[in-house]
């Protein structure tokens, strides 16, 4: 506001911004700190579309988390950014399996190492399983607090064989059949966070007879104790 | 204590600027030509005029002087044995990062000609924190407006057809919801 009436009083008649070559005014705008503000510079003019692209395209990570973006815009925004690492799409946007079928046909998955799918309510094995099914060079996937079912877990047993870490926190549809077939396939995977699930626990010892070293986070203290005895 | 090297720099309109190396030597482009021991009669410097690389040794001179303290505070007992020459830079150590910080936010409250001067500075000197800090200024101006706002603002001229700007409204829908 204050700028506004300054600039009115100023009466600057030439946009001294457009002084800025392209690269600078794409470097201010990566400073943005929300998609919103991203969004809103990419409406101002032609150029200012092109710097936003271009900043979206030096980006390695991209985060909506808390931000109520849509199917469409986090698709856009994910295409856009061609050289994104780490993509987190958490609690708060409205994403449904047809985001996540848009996102997967974009050229960064298969570079993406880490996804992020925390708390997404709008979600299912139908949109998870391709997406996942593209991200051959993933890492770490949070997917806690999602309704998927070993669908999806036998999705990412099959085409993420570097994943190192898993949070499948409150995934109360996921069996021990799929954390097994997990397990088994992925065997670079060193952690995995099994809180809140309805996972007997007797069938944590089986997961660590496939794979010893693996750490399995959150059971609950009582049976962690039985574990380490065991 | 020997006096610290200095170098001369030249502006775009031909000022001349005497400055410590260290100061100099901030900006890396100054630094490789020293490198290159291109410094006889002056370094010059034909895309910064006068009033512009003012400021930007004005930065580079607190932030080198805040570095040295900062080492010999680091280096030294923290008596002061030697209190004839360090007793300024004791001081200047001391709170050196709220200082900076204070110094740098005042130093970017300037008018947005002045701001755009230096960022372009920045960059082709190479001075990487001062580009930050520009960037960060401007980055500052934009965030929490509409594209209109932002127009206003920076005064810049809507030249999108009336099918883009509609294309835009609904593709930025999310952000008003």
């Amino acid at each position: 506001m204050e700028q506004q009436q300054r600039d009115g009083d100023g009466g600057a008649a030439e946009a001294d911004i457009e002084r800025l070559p392209a690269d600078l005014l794409a470097h201010v705008l990566s400073l943005l700190p929300t998609f919103r503000d991203l969004s809103m510079a990419g409406g101002v003019s032609r150029r200012w579309r092109r710097a936003v692209e271009r900043s979206l395209a030096s980006r390695r990570r991209l985060s909506f988390a808390g931000q109520r973006t849509g199917d469409d815009t986090a698709a856009r925004l994910v295409r856009a950014a061609v050289n994104l690492r780490d993509l987190d799409i958490c609690w708060g946007c409205q994403i449904t399996d047809e985001g996540l079928i848009k996102i997967s046909s974009a050229d960064c998955v298969g570079n993406l190492t880490s996804i992020s799918l925390w708390g997404l309510a709008g979600i299912t094995d139908k949109g998870v399983v391709q997406l996942v099914s593209r991200a051959y060079s993933l890492q770490h996937l949070n997917i806690g607090g999602t309704f998927i079912t070993d669908e999806s877990l036998n999705a990412v047993a099959n085409s993420c064989t570097n994943l190192k870490s898993i949070i499948l926190w409150s995934c109360r549809h996921v069996t021990e059949a799929g954390l097994v077939a997990l397990v088994n396939k992925c065997r670079r995977l060193e952690c995995i966070n099994v809180g809140g699930m309805r996972v007997p626990p007797e069938s944590f010892v089986g997961l660590l007879s496939i794979s010893p070293a693996l750490r399995i986070r959150s059971i609950p203290q009582i049976l962690n104790a039985g574990l380490q005895v065991s | 204590m020997a006096s610290p090297a200095m170098v001369t720099l030249i502006s775009s309109d031909d000022a001349r600027f005497e400055v410590t190396e260290a100061a100099a030597t901030m900006s890396q482009t100054i630094r490789h030509m020293i490198e290159d021991g291109c410094t006889d009669g002056g370094i010059p410097l034909p895309n910064v005029p006068a009033r512009t690389l003012a400021k930007v040794l004005e930065y580079c001179n607190k932030h080198a002087a805040a570095t040295a303290a900062e080492s010999s505070a680091a280096g030294g007992a923290a008596a002061g044995s030697d209190s004839g020459s360090s007793s300024s830079a004791d001081s200047a150590g001391k709170d050196d990062g709220v200082d900076l910080a204070s110094f740098d936010k005042a130093f970017v409250e300037v008018d947005t000609d002045t701001l755009y001067d230096l960022l372009l500075a920045a960059n082709y000197l190479d001075v990487k924190t001062l580009l930050d800090l520009c960037c960060q200024k401007v980055a500052d101006m934009i965030r929490g407006k509409t594209p209109e706002q932002i127009r206003q603002t920076f005064g810049i001229k809507n030249d999108f057809s009336p099918e883009e700007e509609e294309k835009i409204r609904k593709e930025n829908q999310w952000a008003f919801e």
